[in-house]
């Protein structure tokens, strides 16, 4: 009882906090648009041929003829009822392009961080384990080498090498025009197919990380007296392994996966380019190429909101998972 | 009896359409599926900037909807092609446009194209900004009857024909939205173009679907599409690789052009065409201050025009792939003036022209100064954002020191650009503007720049002789005539001097031989958003037709099924151990 007390507290706390941020970043978010040089309308026109009554016309549409207070707090009340405004650009709902891409990239990420969890877990616990072999060193210096070279340069590589010597795979999209009208099987496996290589590439990314993580929290963990004692029972190593010392190092790996899902629409923006996938992060690039202002915001506000959302999550379950991390508070 | 089938069925195959029959007049084959790689992506249909100004939202127009007349085939653009209308009829004071629409003409939907079609488009789409210009503005739109429309326009059309940009929307679909016609999806787009759309994933690709009752002859090609790609490293590989026929003229730079060339690839080309575009100085006269003064004497710019390198800005910036230019008219085109004056890359003649006016360096630190002792340092706005923009203005800056005179270069980013050029030129910080524009084969774009007080006038030149000469060449019908007054116009400016020309850098077209013929190159290349023609007219080659009648095939994605089910194996291998770990416990 005493726990759960506990607990609804941590959550009431955080959950506070979380919405002081939130209002935070929307405000940030606002401001930062207003605040850049030159105006936006300049932008969508900027033909200087274009009449001042068609730009008047503009402005209004946008809202950018009323004063700043008032377009802050059109833009807040809007934002409470899912409004983020309409697209310079593409003259629809910023929402509805948003929610248009989303599932591009949550398909893709989620297969992305799905596998290199479980690869980054298994191969961390096992390098920790093999502590100074052979397969350690390997392991630890493929991961660092994974992690560390940019994800775009991956993907081209990759793109060299499997589309264009090989011809293995294709070279950018999510689906073969004309595929719609093949049977649903025929569709899937197109899909699969046009995947392969973003995937590839994002797998390699995640998992160095989460290998070095894991081994990191697996040495820490194998260094504890428990873990001295297990061995004293005379209880099997594979059991050690797993029971004892995986459980506990999995602690941080799950902040990080929470972490990572927040930060993986930002973090998919250089392979959704590279493989003219269109999700989130290409629709990014592509708002910040043809300097769509509200688009802009939207995602950014977007991105923002699922980082403070994961980290509160992360919080929470570091919470569950671990009663010294409310007790503190 | 058996004979009698036989002479039936081959009546009914004669009759029967076929896709890959060689045309008996043109001997031009039909069938075949043209690819277009991109850079760029369309998200949306409606009619607003997407469509309107980018240049897949161009194509797309320019294939599935149909204006009244469109610019002419390169190099005569301004021949006004035939489309909607077959003929039209032009009051003497060119403000009254009466348009013959061709009986035939049909929606895709098979409603039959109207006047009352164009009415409408006319008075509502013009509503929207970005479809309202001087040459679409109508004060009055009269359906005279079913195919006959007359537009009163509010400003004499001399140079081109009304609404020649503009996509004629079926009214029956439209007219529930008019009174805001952005709010309308439009999905799919129905018009009345060669091309119908097929299937669309926004993002991704567009494919078009040739229009079998298309009242000009269906296009020769089955069908059309515009895929997108992640980057022009894998638009050349997926064009040295055959998976696309062409790369879109836009999203091909140098680099990418000289890439392709070195892949030595036997099926591709790369073809050079001039460029739509210009790159110039403008020198701003209008401020009050010496430095402004120098600008002001014609002799100091003509020295400024001799100490820049041209040839070294193409080679710099554009890899070689742009033209020097002195004046913003292509060579090809009769409004060229060979007789102008030119500016010759001459250093030593440079520093002696200043030296003569008095812009002597004399406390000897490498920069010349004004008579009032103030050093000769230029303040130059450019767009930092633009690569181009960059390594131009360092190859000025390197030039102008061989001359003494010192250069500040101010990148900011285009949409400050644009609202520092907002300011009249005598309150613009600035005394050197790097200036882009591009022209197309329109010359008023070309001409209008310099006219006193204009859009694009930063260096608040005025010459009154110039502007009468322009707002001649804007009200004179012959084209002759038309000429002659641009020649003069083209003098003055190179006399004067008021902008420096620097380069117009190529259009550059990729493209596969060996499947397609009929690519029709000219000013921006083989397909722009004033020149659809490309689109329009390229067929197989009549010996790609006999080697295979089926459309080569895709490469199909169930080859690799092993691959994906093995995939989805170790998938659910990975789960089921997850499963048996946690159950364990």
């Amino acid at each position: 009882m005493f726990k759960l007390a506990g607990l609804k507290k941590f959550i009431l706390k955080k959950t506070i906090s979380t919405l002081i941020t939130l209002f935070a970043v929307i405000t940030i978010n606002f401001i930062i648009f207003r605040v850049m040089p030159g105006n936006p309308v300049h932008m969508m026109f900027t033909d200087p041929r274009v009449s001042k009554e068609n730009i008047d016309v503009m402005m209004k549409r946008f809202g950018l003829d009323k004063p700043l207070w008032m377009q802050y707090f059109i833009y807040v009340r809007e934002l409470f009822i899912g409004n983020l405004g309409i697209s310079f650009w593409k003259n629809v709902p910023v929402i509805d392009v948003i929610l248009g891409r989303l599932p591009q990239t949550i398909i893709l990420l989620s297969f992305a961080i799905l596998l290199s969890t479980v690869a980054g877990v298994f191969l961390g616990a096992y390098a920790a384990w093999k502590r100074g072999s052979k397969i350690d060193a390997s392991i630890l210096t493929v991961s660092l080498v994974t992690y560390s070279v940019p994800s775009f340069w991956v993907g081209i590589l990759l793109l060299i090498t499997f589309s264009y010597w090989l011809g293995l795979f294709p070279l950018g999209g999510i689906t073969t025009p004309g595929i719609a009208s093949a049977p649903l099987l025929d569709q899937i496996i197109d899909y699969l197919w046009h995947m392969a290589l973003p995937l590839i590439t994002l797998f390699f990314y995640y998992t160095g990380g989460y290998v070095l993580i894991m081994r990191n929290a697996m040495l820490d963990v194998l260094g504890e007296d428990y873990i001295t004692t297990a061995y004293a029972k005379g209880l099997k190593e594979a059991v050690i392994m797993r029971k004892h010392a995986m459980r506990n190092a999995l602690l941080p790996v799950a902040t990080i996966t929470a972490l990572n899902i927040g930060w993986m629409i930002a973090g998919v923006v250089e392979v959704e380019v590279v493989f003219a996938w269109p999700g989130l992060g290409k629709l990014m690039y592509d708002a910040i190429m043809q300097r769509d202002y509200p688009l802009l915001q939207g995602v950014f506000l977007f991105i923002a909101i699922s980082v403070i959302l994961a980290n509160f999550l992360a919080d929470v379950i570091y919470g569950y998972l671990d009663p010294r991390v409310r007790e503190e508070k | 009896m058996l004979t009698g089938v036989l002479l039936a069925l081959l009546i009914i195959m004669v009759a029967l359409p076929n896709p890959y029959i060689l045309s008996a007049e043109e001997e031009i084959p039909y069938g075949g599926t043209f690819k277009v790689g991109w850079l760029e992506s369309l998200e949306t249909f409606t009619m607003g900037q997407e469509m309107c100004w980018s240049l897949m939202g161009c194509a797309v127009l320019s294939t599935v909807y149909e204006e009244l007349a469109f610019m002419g085939k390169p190099p005569n653009y301004d021949i006004f092609a035939p489309r909607l209308a077959v003929s039209w009829d032009v009051s003497e004071d060119r403000t009254e446009w009466t348009f013959h629409l061709d009986p035939n003409a049909k929606f895709h939907d098979g409603t039959p194209v109207t006047a009352e079609d164009v009415a409408f488009t006319a008075k509502y789409l013009i509503k929207i900004p970005v479809w309202n210009g001087t040459d679409t503005d109508a004060k009055e739109v009269i359906v005279v009857d079913e195919h006959t429309v007359k537009l009163v326009m509010k400003q004499p059309i001399i140079l081109s024909v009304p609404l020649w940009w503009v996509p004629i929307l079926p009214k029956h679909i439209w007219e529930p939205y008019k009174d805001n016609l952005l709010e309308f999806k439009n999905e799919p787009p129905i018009g009345s173009g060669p091309f119908m759309v097929d299937e669309w994933k926004f993002g991704e690709y567009i494919k078009l679907k040739a229009f079998e009752d298309y009242h000009l002859g269906r296009p020769y090609i089955d069908y059309l599409i515009m895929k997108t790609y992640g980057s022009e490293d894998a638009l050349v590989m997926a064009l040295l690789n055959g998976e696309i026929d062409m790369i879109e003229p836009c999203a091909l730079s140098p680099s990418g052009a000289l890439q392709i060339i070195k892949a030595n690839n036997p099926n591709v080309a790369v073809r050079i065409d001039p460029g739509d575009s210009f790159y110039w100085l403008e020198l701003n006269q209008a401020r009050d201050d010496p430095l402004s003064k120098a600008l002001r004497n014609v002799e100091f710019r003509r020295a400024l025009a001799h100490a820049i390198d041209k040839e070294k800005i193409a080679e710099v910036a554009f890899i070689g792939y742009a033209d020097p230019v002195d004046v913003p008219v292509y060579k090809e085109s009769d409004y060229y003036n060979p007789n102008i004056k030119t500016y010759e890359y001459d250093i030593d003649l440079a520093n002696q022209i200043l030296d003569n006016l008095g812009y002597k360096d004399i406390d000897n630190d490498g920069i010349r100064e004004t008579p009032e002792g103030q050093d000769l340092v230029f303040d130059m706005l450019i767009v930092g954002t633009n690569t181009y923009h960059v390594k131009i203005a360092t190859c000025i800056k390197e030039d102008f020191a061989q001359i003494g005179i010192g250069l500040n270069v101010h990148p900011v980013d285009e949409s400050a650009y644009w609202e520092i050029l907002g300011k009249p030129p005598a309150e613009l910080e600035y005394h050197i503007i790097l200036f882009y524009e591009a022209i197309g084969p329109d010359i008023v774009f070309a001409l209008e720049p310099l006219v006193t007080g204009s859009w694009a006038n930063f260096a608040g030149y005025s010459n009154p002789e110039y502007d009468d000469l322009f707002n001649k060449f804007t009200s004179e019908p012959d084209h002759d005539k038309r000429v002659q007054i641009v020649h003069k116009m083209l003098e003055i400016i190179s006399e004067d001097i008021p902008f420096i020309y620097l380069v117009n850098p190529n259009a550059l077209t990729a493209y596969r031989t060996d499947k397609f013929e009929g690519f029709v190159f000219g000013v921006g290349g083989a397909h722009t958003w004033f020149s659809p023609w490309t689109y329009w007219e390229i067929h197989l080659k009549p010996e790609v037709v006999k080697e295979e009648v089926t459309p080569s095939p895709q490469p199909q994605p169930t080859d690799y099924t092993p691959w994906i089910i093995a995939g989805v194996a170790i998938i659910i291998a990975i789960i089921a151990i997850i499963v048996a770990v946690i159950r364990r416990k």
